[in-house]
């Protein structure tokens, strides 16, 4: 056999995680329904073995209920509706109709009836509804393994497999996890998928979407799916293969390693404490981040709300989304942002915001929130409507005079009397904060903090606004850095009169998750880091092993630093032989990856060779 | 069981996702457990209320209109229950 060479396949990043293994190619989505005529006699033969494959698809779907741990609950929603549709009577008697009038096979009446319903789907106007056609393709496949005698339970497939697929069903998926797949890549499947989030809470890589991989890989290929940046390699060099392995191992041991310490509380040696919230945007995100140590969630964006979908987001929408983050944290804190729509990056086609020249600084977050109005009120009254489900706080973004403050507030204020005539619940008392993210902000944070009840600095635009670098232009994002006295001395400003005033700072940009820079926060005296939760057993690995004072002393000496790269020698002369010496660098800069944070581009310098990967992505543009 | 026992209600689907596959399980599990028999109809088209396939096949999406017509002894109570269950969006909240 000659070697095969080596390709790169592209597509979405369905969940995080890196994994090899041979290709296993599941056929079963080519299943092909072959029509054939009978004879009048043997019509009861036929609607009899029906009756039994559908009996027997029940069966199946039972088993993998049963078998199905409760913490996935929606999994369970799932095949509990397609366990619905299997005992329907309508799924044997029409079909049996066919059967009976027409003489055909039972495959083929299957199919029929099922392929209207789908196609009746497929034409829906309503994305949701075209989505949940999947769940009749599933129910039918299932159906027509067992007419075909198939065992309709998976296949035997080799544990450590990589399983490729045209699509993968949530059913499926279980499957895959119990029979130790060590990852999936599919042609088809977004990153809302029911499959996609069964595999983010099975922790199993998964790139979905990637059009023809199915068609691209050989049965026991070597296969390497990197679930972070979506990609997929195929027959990659040994090297390849090598480094991507020893790269999976070492997430491992370290992550079981940083995750003893889920459950003790982050705080440094000399007692300061630092909460470490999760940075979210799906409400089912939520188990991965309490199960990596998230004391809350810092900042729970809602832009996703608003894409990948063809009407507007309703208020029940916004309430619901929110009652289920609730519902998944208890009692523990939720700061929920207003939508920071706009700025180029994240606008929806919905939303038609005139094109601009330069939308960082145009129509986006909070002013488009004002001249949109009613959108802006549509998802207060649905938050406030979720209030009473838990710890809510709210969050305004691009805040950058009081005035703007005020006007929010007001609206907001509104809202609740409404919603109280109303008979509605709401909290008795939300918190109501701002994203210190404009220069304005951080300067005027005395007035500000007078009128909020918390910050929280968002660093990633503070950085951008603040050094004036357009982090996304090439030419210029070398000189992006949070190092830079500037941003350090705001930062610290901001920290120190929000406290004057008794409110607490806490800090939700890439530099939070940034090992790196933990001992300089800690010393510039925030509260709260906010991040993706992948990165908090490592952030409270150091903390609990610092002390505030020794940090304190390092952001005095940082903020009288004349250059970054003075500035960056120093930290990492401190943190990398304390902290960092079981990871690379390449990991340090795949803990912040979330579409609106962006990543930070390397200083010349040292951190040079990581140009490569610099190019601020927006994981939801991919999508799309 | 008698024929005059007949009870109907509109509703409207107010769920975003609409009448889809998890929905209309519960639609139809809720249902199930009346003997009245039930009827859904949206516009012209009429499905058994009690088949999960039926109701998927009505393709409702949010705002969609619903006739529930129940018939039989404890048909008042099946079309409350089922209004209910539409106008709680299905249990899609807590």
């Amino acid at each position: 056999m000659t070697p095969l060479e080596t390709r790169v396949l592209r597509g979405i990043g369905a969940a995080p995680g890196i994994a090899s293994g041979p290709a296993f190619l599941l056929e079963h989505q080519r299943l092909r329904v072959v029509r054939y005529q009978l004879e009048a006699r043997q019509h009861d033969d036929e609607v009899e073995r029906l009756r039994e494959a559908l009996v027997d698809s029940f069966d199946q779907v039972q088993h993998l209920r049963e078998n199905l741990a409760d913490r996935h609950e929606e999994p369970q929603e799932i095949l509990e509706a397609q366990a619905e549709m299997l005992r329907d009577p309508q799924l044997l008697e029409e079909p049996s109709r066919l059967i009976r009038g027409e003489s055909v096979n039972a495959e083929w009446a299957v199919a029929k009836m099922l392929g209207q319903l789908r196609s009746m789907y497929e034409n829906a106007e309503d994305t949701y509804l075209r989505e949940r056609g999947e769940d009749i393709d599933h129910v039918g496949r299932r159906v027509l393994r067992n007419l075909a005698g198939q065992d309709a339970l998976l296949p035997n497939i080799p544990a450590g497999s990589v399983v490729i697929a045209h699509q993968i069903s949530p059913a499926e998926l279980v499957q895959l996890h119990r029979a130790r797949v060590v990852a999936v890549a599919t042609d088809v499947g977004g990153r809302t998928s029911h499959t996609a989030l069964m595999a983010r809470a099975f922790e199993m890589p998964a790139v979905l979407g990637l059009k023809d991989v199915f068609g691209k890989v050989d049965d026991g290929e070597m296969v390497v799916v990197d679930g972070l940046e979506g990609e997929v390699v195929l027959s990659p060099t040994e090297q390849q293969l090598a480094r991507y392995q020893a790269r999976a191992l070492r997430l491992a041991v370290v992550e079981q390693e940083l995750l003893k310490d889920r459950d003790k509380p982050s705080v440094t040696l000399d007692g300061t404490v630092v909460h470490l919230m999760a940075n979210m945007e799906l409400a089912e995100e939520v188990g991965f981040a309490l199960d990596h140590g998230a004391e809350g969630v810092g900042l729970y964006r809602t832009e996703f709300m608003y894409m990948e979908r063809a009407t507007l987001p309703s208020e029940e929408s916004h309430m619901v989304d929110a009652v289920k983050v609730f519902n998944g944290v208890g009692k523990l804190p939720v700061t929920f942002r207003t939508f920071d729509l706009g700025g180029g990056e994240k606008t929806s086609e919905l939303l038609r915001i005139p094109s601009e020249d330069n939308p960082a600084l145009g129509l986006r977050s909070i002013r488009l929130a004002f001249r949109e109005e009613g959108l802006f009120r549509s998802q207060l009254r649905g938050l406030l409507r979720a209030s009473a489900a838990g710890r809510m706080k709210i969050m305004f973004p691009m805040i950058s005079g009081v005035a703007e403050l005020r006007q929010a507030k007001s609206i907001l204020a509104e809202c609740r009397e409404e919603l109280v005539r109303e008979g509605h619940a709401v909290a008795e008392k939300i918190e109501v904060g701002i994203m210190v993210e404009t220069p304005a902000a951080a300067m005027i944070a005395d007035l500000l903090a007078k009128e909020a009840d918390f910050f929280s600095i968002g660093s990633n635009d503070l950085i951008q606004y603040t050094l004036a670098i357009d982090r996304s232009n090439e030419l210029v994002n070398y000189l992006y850095h949070p190092l830079h006295p500037a941003i350090l001395r705001l930062i610290s400003s901001v920290v120190n009169v929000a406290h004057v005033e008794g409110i607490p700072v806490s800090l939700c940009g890439a530099m939070a998750g940034d090992p790196l820079y933990t001992l300089v926060l800690v010393g510039l005296g925030l509260d709260e880091l906010s991040m993706p939760a992948a990165a908090i057993p490592r952030i409270k690995r150091i903390i609990r092993a610092c002390n505030a004072s020794e940090a304190k002393g390092l952001a005095e000496d940082l903020v009288r630093m004349p250059t970054v790269l003075e500035a960056e020698e120093a930290v990492r002369e401190m943190m990398i032989p304390r902290f960092m010496v079981d990871i690379d660098e390449e990991q340090s800069w795949e803990l912040e990856r979330r579409p609106s944070s962006g990543s930070y581009p390397a200083a010349p310098g040292p951190r040079a060779k990581r140009a490569g990967r610099t190019a601020p992505s927006s994981g939801r543009g991919e999508e799309r | 069981m008698s024929d005059d026992q007949r009870a109907q209600i509109d509703v409207v689907v107010v769920n975003e996702m609409g009448l889809h596959t998890r929905p209309a399980k519960e639609f139809v599990q809720t249902a199930s457990r009346f003997g009245a028999a039930i009827r859904v109809a949206k516009g012209e088209s009429v499905v058994n209320g009690k088949s999960i396939m039926g109701l998927m096949s009505l393709l409702a999406p949010m705002g969609t209109r619903l006739t529930i017509t129940a018939e039989g002894e404890d048909a008042a109570e099946a079309v409350r229950t089922l209004a209910a269950v539409v106008n709680k969006r299905f249990g899609e909240v807590g």
